[in-house]
């Protein structure tokens, strides 16, 4: 059924900082790592790349033009995407789909750990009339986004607390979560408000990571030495890029582009026909107005469901088992492909530690962070 | 496992429109953005609700200063719940997002696809060269602070030296293209000059003097694009994508032969395999190659095979260019007559396709036999093109 698979995945340097290498060289060991996965040479087998950067992380303008060579893509068909890094993918996805390429690759990275003005390149994302003069922290877009939706489904923030304590404890059990810990609810109970109604542990980390993914169509994915992820369904959405014109509590575009993805995926009942999900937990009270978004439960049901433990680990429908951002830190734009490179390793039996049973389908929402409403959803498969 | 030529779905252009191109646009980028997109879905008969997915291209963020630009712009491209994002290939982007949006549709998951460039260079301050003094390789490039100009009238100087070439042939082009775009409605450089008029503007970076070089403008250009199943619902004579293609050479520019662009013979290739063209010159009824520099022209018709190796003056000195000659390039005026807001200036060429293989290009109507033609553009460190082939009727 499914025409497009992931054959190989590879990271590298997923930790918060990485000065022992240049993002290039990074981009090399994650690319070397996938192209190892499926046994491919990139010079003769790839048709295309993607690559997902953005100037302002890089720090250089024009930053595709620092791609080709690390990734064995001189003078070959190679574009940036300058997006989420799922939506990179759905392009690939898309270049197969036409019939005119076989094997395509997906790079995106984060060097976080060279940014020394994170706030400020927030910013300059928002609206330069609007929104911008108002010169805080970006963050503060959050906390009211926050407030907003626990007024409007009557939650307090005990249950962000909640969501905090299951994602740093999960990512104990995974290789990259720089900042698990085995914290306890009490404990983020009494923390300090940073913006109030989130603390310090609301609210991820940033890290460096390095992912590249190969794709390939369906015939060549059964004639590679790989144990193919297939991908059955996406979609990716946006409203308006200014919060003025967004109702905080509703994300339009989240619902939007799932239901896209699971049009094409042919899937009516997530919660029955998904064995589990990663969502995007940038922010704590996020994973839950995600885990909505996403139809697991209903709207402004999600905090019921988490506090009887269904996202968790052993529970009923795990959420966030690699521990999501809150636990390995969120690697920027790559945050969307790393969660594949998570999810791959679950449909494969090879997340080690982390591994549950008896897992076939799982979908990943992915956002583009507080001063976006860039959304985007995909269903994988280990089934053909 | 090569590139294979079996696409499944054909695409076409059904609408395109354009903004005037001019410096200092009172319009804010989401403005121009809505107005090119306005004029696209006019003239394919649309309303923005039909439009399934948006591509958006843009080329660098620091240009109007905001970060994460393909959301910013999203707004003024009508993306509202849309699938919509932003490509981005340096000065090729214009043609990418053409690019882009062909596999949009050609993958079978879309029916209409708007792609919209838009670029705004003249709020940069001082002056948007400053934003390409970043564009360096930070610790074997930028300490010698180059410009961007300069890295140019290297390629020129080793164009000219290995083939020998005057400048009174090069300058031939910007004449030849500023007469040209007399013609353009939008047009913001077009003049009727003379060589020696070229010849004595101001020295830049020798080789490179004032009217060798297109001018800092802002602007934008839609097109809309349909599946083969939808295409005829709203237009009789769509124009068919039938080849794409698109390479990026190596970073260190440093390192490769400036005389050749071998990245454009790469992804001509491709898009000839892909149309099934055999021998462009013949074929091809006329190009819309990128000519920020006016040498690139010439550069540009050599990487594409539409003139032997350093033999691409020789062709613009006996008219063959010309719009009324036997293989006109640039008949729109091209950057150096219409103007170039980079990503915008790209697709602004394959709006070109569009207008004269449907026979609406007015006075800058050119002869069309086999109803090939075809829109390029290049960028980043001299080191990509992309390139897409349509056909008429």
């Amino acid at each position: 059924m499914a025409e497009v698979a992931i054959v190989g995945i590879g990271c590298y340097a997923f930790s918060p900082n990485t000065n022992f290498v240049s993002f290039r060289e990074g981009m090399f060991e994650a690319a070397v790592r996938a192209f190892k996965d499926c046994g491919i040479d990139p010079r003769k087998d790839v048709d295309s790349f993607i690559v997902c950067e953005e100037d302002f992380w890089e720090g250089v303008s024009i930053s595709n033009e620092f791609m080709p060579d690390q990734l064995g893509a001189v003078l070959k068909p190679i574009a940036t995407v300058t997006s989420e890094s799922l939506i990179g993918l759905a392009s690939a996805y898309m270049q197969i789909k036409t019939g005119a390429f076989d094997i395509v690759v997906v790079e995106s990275h984060s060097k976080a750990s060279n940014i020394l003005t994170y706030p400020k390149i927030l910013e300059l994302a928002l609206d330069p009339l609007y929104e911008r003069h108002l010169n805080i922290h970006p963050y503060y877009l959050a906390s009211l986004e926050a407030r907003y939706y626990m007024n409007k489904y009557g939650i307090d923030y005990s249950y962000f607390a909640k969501v905090v304590e299951k994602n740093k404890n999960n990512g104990l059990l995974n290789p990259r979560g720089n900042f698990a810990s085995k914290i306890s609810y009490e404990e983020i109970i009494k923390k300090e408000k940073l913006f109030d109604p989130l603390t310090i542990y609301d609210v991820a980390n940033l890290t460096d990571g390095f992912i590249v993914l190969v794709l390939a169509s369906k015939e060549v994915a059964e004639k590679l030495d790989c144990k193919p992820i297939w991908i059955k369904g996406i979609g990716w959405s946006s409203e308006s890029s200014s919060f003025l014109f967004r109702d905080l509590a509703e994300i339009k575009s989240a619902y939007d582009a799932s239901e896209r993805a699971y049009k094409m995926a042919g899937i009516t009942n997530p919660r029955r026909q998904l064995d589990f999900a990663e969502v995007d937990d940038r922010f704590s009270y996020r994973e839950l107005m995600h885990i909505e978004a996403l139809r697991i439960c209903k709207k402004g049901e999600a905090y019921k469901e988490l506090d009887i433990g269904s996202f968790n680990r052993e529970g009923d429908f795990p959420v966030n088992i690699s521990g999501g951002y809150l636990a390995c830190g969120l690697p920027l734009d790559a945050g969307g492909i790393w969660r594949v490179y998570e999810v791959a390793l679950q449909l494969r039996g090879e997340a080690g530690n982390m591994q549950i049973k008896d897992v076939k389908n799982a979908v990943i929402l992915s956002w583009r962070g507080i001063n976006t409403s860039t959304y985007a959803t995909v269903v994988l498969s280990n089934e053909d | 496992m090569k590139t294979n030529i079996n696409i499944k779905n054909r695409v076409a252009i059904i609408g395109a429109g354009m903004t005037l191109f001019r410096r200092k646009l009172k319009e804010t980028p989401q403005e121009i953005t809505f107005e090119a997109v306005k004029m696209a879905l006019e003239s394919a008969g649309l309303e923005a609700k039909d439009i399934e997915a948006v591509v958006i291209g843009s080329a660098p963020d620091a240009f109007d200063g905001i970060h994460e630009k393909g959301e910013h712009l999203a707004d003024g491209a009508l993306a509202y719940l849309k699938p919509s994002k932003r490509v981005f290939v340096g000065g090729a982007t214009g043609v990418m997002a053409a690019i882009s949006g062909w596999w949009h549709v050609a993958s079978g998951l879309y029916d209409l696809v708007l792609v919209i460039a838009e670029e705004k260079m003249s709020d940069a301050k001082p002056h948007p060269q400053a934003v390409f003094l970043h564009i360096w390789d930070p610790i074997l490039e930028k300490p010698l602070n180059p410009n961007l100009i300069w890295i140019f009238a290297m390629e020129m100087h080793r164009y000219m030296y290995k083939y020998n070439i005057k400048k009174e042939d090069i300058a031939l082009v910007t004449v030849k293209n500023k007469k040209n775009a007399l013609d353009h409605p939008a047009a913001r450089d077009a003049m009727n000059l003379t060589v020696e008029d070229v010849l004595n503007s101001e020295v830049l970076v020798w080789p490179v003097q004032r009217l060798d070089i297109s001018s800092i403008t802002d602007g934008a250009a839609a097109i809309v694009l349909a599946s083969e199943k939808v295409a005829r619902r709203f237009t009789d004579s769509p124009v068919w994508i039938e080849g794409v293609g698109w390479a990026l050479d190596s970073t260190h520019w440093t390192c490769r032969e400036l005389a050749y662009p071998l990245y454009l013979e790469y992804a001509g290739n491709m898009a000839y395999k892909m149309a099934g063209i055999e021998n462009p010159r013949k074929q091809l009824d006329f190009a819309e190659v990128y000519d920020p520099f006016n040498y690139k022209e010439l550069h540009h018709m050599e990487g594409l095979k539409l003139a032997d190796k350093g033999k691409a003056p020789e062709l613009t000195r006996e008219g063959v260019t010309q719009r009324d000659g036997d293989l006109p390039i640039c008949p729109s005026g091209g950057l150096l007559g219409v103007g170039n807001p980079i990503a915008a200036a790209g697709l602004m060429k394959v709006c070109e396709l569009f207008w004269q293989l449907r026979y609406e290009a007015g006075k800058r109507q050119v002869k069309i036999k086999n109803g090939y033609a075809l829109a390029q553009a290049w960028g980043d460190l001299m080191q990509v093109s992309t390139v897409l082939i349509a056909k008429g009727g």
